[in-house]
């Protein structure tokens, strides 16, 4: 930041609040011609408020002020109306997050790119369309004729992006603001994307690039910045704040990225439990003993075996469509299978079927060595406590209207009831053996953060005693930190209850930290399986070479 | 309706393949019609069903009703007819037939598009409906009109003016939506024609006359049409897309025009061939109310009458009309939202 006359922005002491609530602080930035300071922080840390304020879109009941707010020489402090406009699009580029709800699905990509033309130049109709054509190339489109005839619905997440990114640069914008431009993204999508604003970098556009992704920070900005709580903590050059942090939470932050750090070692930095003090029914006690109602993995039966699994879809035009294509795994006793690849490789079916959810077209799960997915579903009934799963998102997994304690006492029992009362150990021993206090039990699930959630949807797996949890995607919402405490709860989870893992995830680093074992999984198909750290360090299939060579890491330090 | 409902790819199947520009079409299960007419083939399947269930329904429904048909032909219980002139009617008019067989020679004089003669009128059907029809449907199709203009009006209005609009509006838009037809047309007569006598009171097809009975039954559904279009207007004002387009630099009312009102239509659209069912129903009052001739007046006269044919006529013509309105409803949406063509 020496370079001071060069620089396209220059922000100092920016404050916005709404109403008497502060969400921006004190913020000071400057980005030069040509540079990419990225701004990273979690969700609420104000770094998205931060961004709109620079185009005046912190909304109606923003209030925001500035000692100085400079783009291009020219002040923004007390711009009117018209004058944030006129500004909008032609000296700032923004690019907000997943494409899919930003760009309007009842309007072609060309005619949304368009739109920047119509309103800021005097080209013909016949010159915008041209120009739009020649930025879909610009910005790596396949067959620009046919892609600006298309809506945002009938393009893939990638070139999305790419249509989004194309209508922000439209008329050559001296600044580029990013908001979170890959998170919705696969790692060979995302790796593209970051490409192609590496490039509009070098052709001496100036950008902000905001991300809760330290990794993608690490890839393609020159200056970060580390906010939190509307401030900025620490900022300096890339390798210098990833390298050598100076501030608490940036270390914290970096030590919360789960890649390069061996399985086992905790991520949160608080310390685990030395040891639950509540009883997980005879089963957890001694994993190993005969009873009744849990059947005993014998030494060297799999507690889930997947035998050559396949399953088909229709699509919507009659033809089909293979989601898993002869699938084959085991999962032991006490271990963790991670399961990843990008979206539509077939991930979740096969969660599904090994669920027993979905009836495979071919091939058979087994469940400690006996029948399971060919059962019916009333056989399968008194065994289904054996296997718990934990999802994504788990608002949507819960009832609104059901306490967390209801749905806890709901689960413990098998559907019986939903009344706390009967069950209140159980359901304040399950709140214990994930974090939580007891009175969190009478709270419903809006009123909880994402973390907490989660942490009740485990407690919710675990309440009947599973052996096997099945976890697609569990931190995959969650900011980093809040994903570092998750993924040890799980680890604690495991060694003190002897549970295996189903673990499924398109993150590269999540997959390698939880899983002993991995398999990698295209269009359907697993092209590899092995020993995690075998996998990742001396990948053997191209594809998992291509996805690790796509997947943006920070060098483990 | 075997494959006319619109397709949308389910969750956990993608729509697409990896280069997005959907899975590859083969030619290898044989000739297959075009998407369009095989949905017009099952669309007219389904409205022939429709228009069967409803000759069948009145049918045998108006024999519930007490009364003789014989005597109704004859003009009514007051008539005083006599024994054999009863008998004679019965012979003519087949009704001294099993039940059976006059329901199937009706149905085939129905295929054969024969709608039989009026009792009460002794006209032809097909020229009594000839005559009412026009008229109600101009009336159904106005207030429809209105309703959209009126609700879109409300809704972009308060969309752009902020909090204190958007309750000014919803208010608006309950009132008109809870207060029923003859009500309203009650006291726009009392208010347009007796006390300020700006209007005529008794509807004719001239411009003036044609403004409060279309007011009486557009402003009820443009109140409903209103929450829900504001509803989705103030969605897509808010969605991400809209952020992204200020953020080329489009203002407010390109926002609204550009984006906000195709978002705000498809819900209108889905409704209207609902709405234009109630619209029909909604004219059998209006019209009494404005004295005003039209399909609803002739089918409140002929079930009071016991006209057979007249209300079998009435009620197969305004099946008909809500079969086309849906159809018609149908291609609309498809054409405002490219999501539902199949992909």
């Amino acid at each position: 930041m020496n370079a001071k006359n060069d620089a396209v922005l220059r922000v100092e002491n920016l404050n916005v609040g709404f109403g008497a609530v502060p969400a921006v602080r004190g913020v000071s930035l400057s980005i030069d011609r040509g540079q990419c300071l990225a701004l990273v922080g979690e969700s609420g840390s104000g770094k998205s408020v931060t961004a709109r304020s620079l185009i005046g879109l912190a909304g109606d009941t923003a209030d925001v002020s500035a000692e100085r707010m400079e783009l291009g020489g020219e002040s923004l402090t007390g711009l009117g109306r018209r004058g944030w406009r006129q500004l909008r699009g032609s000296k700032v580029g923004f690019v907000l997050q997943d494409a899919l709800v930003s760009l309007d699905p009842l309007r072609t990509v060309g005619r949304e790119i368009e739109d920047s033309l119509r309103l800021r130049t005097r080209l013909t109709g016949a010159e915008r369309s041209r120009r739009v054509l020649s930025l879909l190339a610009d910005v790596g489109m396949d067959d620009p004729q046919l892609r600006a005839g298309q809506r945002s619905g009938e393009l893939s997440g990638g070139l999305r992006q790419r249509a989004l990114i194309a209508s922000a640069i439209a008329l050559d914008p001296a600044l580029l603001i990013a908001d979170e431009p890959t998170t919705a993204l696969d790692a060979t999508v995302q790796a593209q994307i970051l490409d192609l604003l590496a490039s509009l970098r070098e052709r001496g556009t100036a950008m902000l690039l905001i991300s809760h992704d330290l990794a993608v920070v690490g890839s393609v900005a020159d200056q970060v910045a580390v906010m939190t709580e509307g401030r900025i903590v620490e900022q300096g050059p890339v390798a210098q704040v990833l390298g050598s942090p100076q501030h608490d939470y940036t270390k914290k932050l970096l030590r919360a990225v789960p890649s390069g750090h061996p399985r086992g070692a905790r991520l949160s930095g608080l310390p685990g439990p030395s040891s639950l003090s509540v009883s997980y029914g005879p089963a957890a006690a001694k994993p190993k003993a005969a009873d009744s109602g849990v059947p005993q993995s014998g030494a060297g039966v799999p507690v889930l075996a997947a035998t050559a699994l396949a399953k088909r879809f229709r699509t919507p035009d009659k033809t089909s469509f293979t989601a898993v294509d002869h699938v084959s795994f085991e999962l032991g006793a006490g271990e963790t299978l991670g399961l990843v690849g990008e979206s539509g490789s077939g991930k979740t079916t096969i969660a599904r079927i090994a669920l027993g959810l979905t009836v495979p077209d071919a091939g058979e799960v087994r469940l400690f060595g006996e029948p399971w997915s060919t059962l019916t579903e009333k056989d399968r009934r008194s065994r289904r406590p054996l296997i718990g799963t934990v999802y994504q998102d788990p608002l949507s997994s819960f009832d609104p209207r059901l306490t967390i304690g209801q749905t806890l006492a709901d689960a413990a029992t098998g559907g019986r009831t939903l009344n706390p009362r009967g069950s209140a150990k159980q359901v304040k021993d399950l709140l214990e053996m994930v974090g939580l206090p007891a009175d969190f039990a009478r709270r419903g699930p809006r009123t909880l953060s994402g973390g907490q959630r989660q942490r009740v949807a485990i407690a919710r797996a675990l309440a009947p005693r599973p052996r096997i949890l099945i976890c697609d995607e569990p931190a995959s919402a969650l900011d980093v930190s809040i994903q570092a405490q998750i993924l040890d709860l799980l680890d604690d989870l495991q060694r003190e209850l002897g549970l295996s893992y189903l673990f499924i995830s398109h993150d590269l680093g999540v997959v390698r930290h939880m899983s002993d074992r991995v398999a990698v999984l295209r269009r359907g198909r697993i092209v590899e399986q092995g020993p995690a750290e075998q996998l990742f360090s001396a990948p053997q299939h191209p594809y998992t070479q291509q996805l690790l060579a796509s997947s943006p890491a920070l060098e483990a330090r | 309706m075997s494959g006319s409902t619109p397709e949308q790819p389910a969750p956990g199947r993608p729509a697409l393949s990896d280069d997005g520009r959907g899975p590859a079409r083969t030619l290898a299960d044989g000739v297959r019609l075009p998407t369009t007419v095989r949905w017009l083939l099952a669309k007219v399947v389904g409205a022939v069903f429709v228009l069967w269930a409803v000759a069948t329904l009145i049918f045998f429904g108006i024999r519930l009703i007490p009364g003789d048909p014989a005597e109704a032909i004859l003009g009514g219980p007051g008539s005083q007819a006599s024994p054999e002139a009863l008998e004679q009617v019965r012979r003519d008019y087949g009704l001294d037939q099993p039940l059976l067989v006059q329901y199937f020679t009706q149905l085939g004089r129905l295929v054969q598009g024969d709608l039989g003669d009026s009792y009460s009128l002794r006209m032809p059907v097909a020229e009594l409906l000839g005559n009412q029809l026009p008229g109600t449907l101009l009336l159904s199709a106005l207030a429809l009109l209105v309703a959209w203009l009126l609700a879109l009006g409300l809704a972009g209005w308060s969309t752009l003016n902020g909090k204190a609009a958007a309750v000014v509006a919803s208010g608006l838009e309950i009132a008109a939506a809870a207060v029923p037809h003859f009500w309203l047309a009650s006291i726009l007569i009392l208010l347009f024609s007796n006390t300020l006598g700006w209007l005529p009171p008794v509807s004719t097809n001239s411009a003036d006359g044609l403004v409060l009975p279309v007011l009486a039954l557009a402003l009820p559904l443009a109140g409903f049409l209103g929450q829900v279009m504001r509803e989705s207007m103030l969605n897509a004002m808010t969605s991400p897309f809209a952020l992204s387009a200020r953020a080329r630099g489009e203002g407010e009312t390109g926002v609204l025009f550009r984006h906000a009102l195709r978002h705000a239509a498809l819900p209108g659209i889905a409704l209207s061939g609902w709405a234009f069912g109630s619209l029909l129903s909604g004219a059998v009052v209006v019209e009494s109310i404005f004295a005003r001739p039209g399909l609803g007046r002739t089918l409140l006269n002929a079930v009071t009458l016991r006209d057979i044919p007249l209300v079998t006529g009435v009620a197969l013509v305004s099946a008909l009309a809500y079969v086309v309105v849906m159809a018609a409803s149908d291609v609309a949406e498809r054409a405002a939202d490219p999501r539902l063509r199949a992909a």
